[in-house]
């Protein structure tokens, strides 16, 4: 009995069911293998790479956006602070001056005063000095005078003694 | 010199008689296998020589589906059968060229001559190969198509009851004859859909023995230097067959997945019509 000529053809052609099949079970393996193994958890992974590098990048725009809302307050800040320190050395220093001025006033009155004390205490002791210069003197002058006069009389003498001091005492 | 169509039997395993295309098949399996377990054992979100390897071939693969099925989404749903279409024609393909290949065999006596029967063949040189692919991806792409649209949708591109019925419930003579042509044209369309397996599977097959051919008959005239550039044509040919088989296949997954022609532009319409309303 012949075989059926669409079967004739096919067999011509190299096609055998079993061959077929086995090709079949060949492909269909590589299939699941490289569709469970390969390509549905590396699609995961690309997406989630993919997920994470625009996350990142979101992230790095907000940071970028902060940093330079950081830099703004900073900047803000220091001249704040710039402003209030210089207020600051302002205030110090008129105070500083205020206290000088206070002091050096404090002081000079003081110099005043311990000048004064001292011209005091020298006019004192000049005067001190003096009265002893002059009754040194007086003495001095009345012996000169009593040895000058000791050739004279009494009466004269008393009178020279006594003009001499009255002088003595007048000058 | 003989080169048969059919895969040759070489040897045998437990009563099982394997064929030269089927070694190469099979020793292309086990490749892939190993290939996919050591690429599962390395992968990680910051990835290896291998895995950027293979990633920048996806990226490459994706630039070309996204245009043929306009979104990314799309692509990395059909990237499975498409993308295993294009690596295992590719690498099947690209395997023939090894050295070794047709001159590596086996002597028997066909027909009171003794031969020397190769013990690799191109697995894609075996109509049954090119068969089991493209039965996979025409019957991948109906699969695609009901779970997409559903069962009764999609079938009805193909066996178009639904239309007839809605023409009948018009009484519209013109409508029912216009239901009739479309009925038929379905009918083609289901002729056509054996005609894509057909066309897959020869045109892979046709190809690639082609080049077998011609490889042999050139590698027998001169041995050195001249297979040359044949062989390069072979390597671009190898290339393009692979990409031939699987951006059909990816249009014919694409094509089935979309709604029928009418359905879309009657939704698109009705939208249009009820969006004054919504406004």
């Amino acid at each position: 009995m012949t075989e059926p000529a669409s079967v004739g053809l096919l067999a011509s052609l190299g096609i055998n069911a079993t061959y077929f099949v086995a090709q079949l079970i060949n492909f269909s393996i590589v299939l699941v293998v490289m569709w469970k193994w390969v390509y549905t958890p590396l699609l995961k992974i690309m997406d989630k790479r993919a997920k994470d590098i625009a996350d990142g990048l979101a992230n790095a725009k907000r940071a970028e956006s902060a940093l330079v809302d950081a830099q703004a307050e900073k900047d803000r800040i220091v001249s704040d602070a710039r402003a209030e320190a210089h207020a600051l050395i302002e205030e110090t220093r008129a105070k500083a001056e205020a206290i000088r001025a206070e002091k050096m006033t404090l002081a000079k009155k003081e110099i005043e005063t311990a000048v004064e004390e001292a011209k005091e205490r020298i006019k004192g002791e000049k005067l001190a000095a003096f009265e002893s210069l002059k009754g040194e003197i007086g003495n001095l002058v009345a012996l000169a005078t009593e040895k000058v006069a000791s050739g004279i009389n009494d009466k004269d003498r008393k009178t020279l003694v006594e003009k001499a001091v009255s002088d003595l005492s007048g000058s | 010199m003989n080169i048969p169509i059919a895969a040759e039997p070489v040897f045998s395993i437990g009563g099982f008689v394997f064929t030269n295309a089927l070694v190469n098949s099979t020793i292309l399996m086990i490749a892939f296998v190993i290939f996919a377990g050591a690429l599962r054992a390395s992968m990680s979100v910051i990835p290896g020589k291998l895995q950027n390897a293979f990633e920048a071939a996806l990226e490459f693969l994706f630039g070309y589906f996204d245009q043929v099925t306009g979104s990314r989404e799309k692509s990395k749903r059909f990237l499975p059968i498409v993308g295993t279409l294009f690596f295992f024609i590719l690498l099947s393909n690209w395997m023939g060229l090894l050295p070794g290949t047709g001159s590596i065999g086996v002597w028997q006596t066909i027909e009171g001559h003794r031969e020397l029967v190769p013990l690799f063949r191109p697995a894609s040189s075996d109509l049954n190969l090119t068969l089991a692919m493209a039965l996979i991806s025409v019957l991948s792409s109906h699969l695609i198509g009901m779970v997409s649209l559903g069962f009764f949708t999609h079938w009805n591109k193909f066996i178009q009851l639904g239309t007839i019925w809605k023409a009948l419930k018009t009484l519209n003579p013109m409508k029912i004859l216009v239901a009739l042509i479309e009925f038929l044209v379905g009918f083609i369309e289901l002729f056509s859909e054996a005609a894509k397996v057909v066309s897959l599977s020869l045109r892979l097959f046709g190809n690639v023995f082609a080049g077998e051919v011609l490889m042999t008959v050139i590698s027998s005239l001169v041995a050195f230097f001249v297979p040359l550039p044949f062989m390069a044509m072979e390597i671009i040919v190898g290339i393009v067959q692979a990409t031939v088989f699987a951006m059909l296949t990816l249009v014919y997954l694409t094509i089935m997945s979309s709604p029928p022609h009418g359905e879309g532009e009657h939704a698109e319409h009705h939208d249009a019509e009820h969006a004054p309303a919504h406004a």
